[in-house]
């Protein structure tokens, strides 16, 4: 049931004050937790990333970590091989996800539904092979092992608080800008692709045009959050680039609600805290994770934000 | 450590402990005492998921017989030994996530394990960022070489020491095979291995045709494409680093083959009784290399270490880790009573030159680039014994090469150690 995303009264309000209590998050969280935000705002910018695909274009790419991951790669290679400032490093690791996903969309745009899936799929494992077999570039499958934290542009980002604050700005400007993209009549017209692709080609719209601007979008912000995680993380490993690594922000999306904007985000948090909280106690918190999962596209099929905008809409129009 | 400097934060941090000490000795609150009974934490990441846990999971309980035998004995300094204990996976990002764990969320004062050198090198950038020492009971070189540092220690015997060791037993038993042929797992380990057994051979100036080195993913489920290319490559001997799991895949495919009548010797270098053990009566007459044989030594501490497994737990204590570490257990132990403290520089003085005994035998931690190094490296061709259920060493084949004679010389590590 697509249905157009809530209309928050005022966004900017939104933005700001989260912005400001996540700001404060270290003056009041222990160093762990800290850590913790810090991913679930990396996962969450791939995941909504991805929901520029799956929930708003109508799809579905099993390939979106090669865009993390290359970011990733790349960044490491550039921080650790060159002596670039990092902020340079950054946006070149990002341009070429970019490059990545115009280059990889061309080919894949040809193909509709299953084969677009499985061909992202098999462009991604193309990745994984040269980060896994490339050793003397990328280390196989020890990978790049001791990514340093170097300051942006003047900012000195070192240091788990440093770096949350960092994320925290790049994250929240990125979503941002994914924020008006979807709102803007380019975010329009992909709605309406996802919705009916043949009425809308029969507007006069280029869908492939358009399909393909969704790809690179994605592929951008999935790069934006590849080449945060890897001084996050200070490794990155191939199994960054496998394809299984991919259904990760799928099924964040789906978590979360993918016909919302925020709906991964909810997804994300769910996600980290699931993961942490039960690899705790057992190494299998992927079957209890899949258990929740189920249950909720069995009976929440819009994901979190679906189930609570359903509450504040019947609230809203219930019987007086 | 680099240089002090006093810091906002270490001044807030002097000046609040101070106030502290002021206000327990106003309101006559034994806050010290009361400290010092907390208990000492060790935080442990070892593999205990997947094919890989036969060697994860021993090395959880060898800790936890260190564990029981010290807190029997009254604890550290009177206070009480507590293990946190990690699955890492042995997936180096994961390990990288339960280590900031241990340290940030369990508050350890220790962290020690890892069965993958992938795992434990990813860890070192931590250990350095927390300053919290790390002490590896997986082989990689690199802990005590190019990424040496005051936090990061390494238990026992190294890559390079048992790789060459291999090959100073092939050279004294099998000096007629000329033709050998690598298969290793493809990660630091593998290449390490392969590369240091070459070294070995060069070193004892044996003539040596290298006819094929393949590596095979880690964890690989299927290895006929590399047995049908080691047997087609005509290799007399064959070395290899696969461990645990991944060997007895191998040996499992390659029996059918033919393989272990075909080619004169197989050796490898390490984790070989735990295969023996994992293999029951589908072993295969190999030489191998073990951290730890529990029938090598008649030590009381051997004795005491393999009674209380069998009894703890089923089975012998066969995989070296749990050995590697109950060893560090008992070294970070002595320790810590030798530096009085638990205070990371001073415990890091206190094991730089350490000797102890554990039941591997004899152990030293040199100070130089804080390598583990063990009495001796002993390697065994594998035979039948009516007296086990498994293939044991045939003693007549035991092969020795002191520690401290294989251990690599301090001007070739490449460590270029900070002051702490």
């Amino acid at each position: 049931m697509p249905s157009k995303p809530q209309t928050l009264q005022n966004p900017i309000i939104w933005f700001l004050v989260s912005l400001v209590i996540l700001w404060a998050a270290p003056l009041f969280l222990p160093t762990f937790y800290v850590y913790l935000i810090t991913e679930i705002l990396i996962v969450s910018l791939f995941a909504v990333s991805t929901n520029v695909l799956l929930g708003f274009t109508g799809l579905l790419s099993f390939g979106q970590v090669a865009f993390f991951g290359s970011s990733a790669y790349a960044v490491s290679l550039l921080i650790k091989g060159t002596s670039l400032p990092f902020a340079a490093s950054f946006f070149i690791s990002v341009g070429l996800s970019a490059l990545a996903a115009l280059i990889i969309g061309l080919f894949c745009m040809r193909l509709r539904a299953f084969y677009f899936a499985i061909l992202t799929l098999a462009f991604s494992q193309i990745f994984f092979v040269v980060a896994y077999k490339w050793t003397s570039l990328t280390g196989g499958d020890d990978g790049i092992v001791g990514i340093p934290k170097k300051p942006f542009f003047l900012f000195d980002i070192n240091g788990p608080d440093a770096y949350y604050h960092f994320v925290l700005l790049v994250v929240m400007v990125s979503l941002a800008l994914l924020y008006l993209i979807i709102r803007s009549p380019l975010g329009e017209v992909l709605q309406a692709i996802r919705d009916n692709s043949e009425r809308t080609e029969f507007l006069g719209l280029q869908v492939r045009n358009y399909r393909l601007a969704s790809f690179v979008i994605a592929g951008t912000f999935g790069g934006v959050a590849g080449a945060l995680f890897a001084p996050f993380q200070g490794i990155v490993t191939p199994e960054l680039l496998h394809w299984s690594h991919s259904a990760e922000p799928l099924m964040i999306s789906l978590l979360g609600g993918m016909y919302f904007f925020f709906g991964p985000i909810a997804g994300a948090v769910i996600f980290v805290f699931i993961k942490e909280w039960i690899t705790g106690f057992t190494e299998y918190w992927m079957f209890w994770y899949g258990l929740l999962l189920m249950l909720l596209i069995m009976y929440l099929p819009g994901g979190i934000m679906g189930f609570i905008s359903e509450h504040i809409r019947r609230g809203k129009d219930g019987p007086k | 450590m680099a240089k002090k400097k006093i810091t906002r934060r270490a001044f807030v941090k002097v000046v609040g402990s101070g106030a502290l000490v002021a206000g327990a000795a106003t309101f006559g609150v034994p806050t010290l005492l009361r400290a010092s009974s907390k208990p000492i934490k060790f935080g442990q990441l070892n593999t205990t998921s997947g094919i890989m846990a036969s060697q994860g999971v021993p090395g959880m309980r060898g800790a936890q017989i260190a564990q029981e035998i010290i807190n029997q004995a009254g604890g550290i300094m009177g206070r009480k030994l507590e293990l946190v204990q990690e699955d890492d996976q042995v997936k180096p990002s994961v390990g990288v996530r339960k280590f900031r764990k241990l340290v940030l969320e369990d508050k350890v004062d220790f962290v020690f394990g890892t069965n993958s050198s992938g795992v434990g090198l990813a860890c070192v950038p931590l250990a350095n960022e927390f300053k919290k020492i790390f002490i590896s009971t997986s082989m990689s070189d690199k802990y005590t070489g190019s990424n040496c540092s005051p936090y990061v220690f390494r238990i026992g015997e190294s890559t390079s020491m048992a790789s060459k060791a291999s090959a100073y037993c092939m050279v004294a038993n099998e000096p007629g095979i000329k033709k050998w042929a690598g298969i290793n797992p493809d990660y630091v380990f593998g290449h390490e291995s392969w590369d240091f057994f070459k070294k070995g051979m060069k070193e004892k100036k044996h003539p040596v045709e290298i006819v094929k080195e393949s590596y095979s993913p880690f964890g690989s489920q299927d290895y006929k494409p590399y047995i049908t290319a080691l047997l087609e490559s005509k290799a007399e001997g064959v070395f290899t680093s696969l461990w645990t799991g991944d060997l007895i895949n191998f040996i499992k495919q390659a029996k059918p083959f033919g393989f272990f009548d075909k080619v004169k010797a197989f050796v490898n270098n390490t984790t070989s009784f735990a295969t023996a053990i994992g293999l029951g009566d589908q072993m295969v007459p190999f030489w191998g290399e073990a951290r730890y044989y529990p029938f090598y030594r008649d030590t009381e501490i051997n004795r005491k270490y393999i009674s209380m497994y069998r009894k703890k737990f089923d089975g012998y204590p066969g995989a070296d880790v749990g050995a590697e570490c109950f060893a560090t257990v008992m070294a970070l132990k002595l320790a810590i009573e030798k530096a009085g403290t638990t205070d990371t520089p001073k415990v890091i003085a206190a094991l730089e030159g350490l000797e102890f005994e554990v039941p591997e035998g004899k152990k030293w931690i040199r100070p130089e680039d804080h390598s583990g190094i063990d009495e001796v490296v002993l390697l065994g061709k594998f035979h039948r014994d009516s007296k086990y259920p498994f293939w044991v060493y045939d003693p007549k084949t035991y092969f020795t090469v002191p520690g401290k004679e294989i251990a690599m010389p301090l001007d070739q590590t490449g460590c270029k150690m900070a002051k702490p």
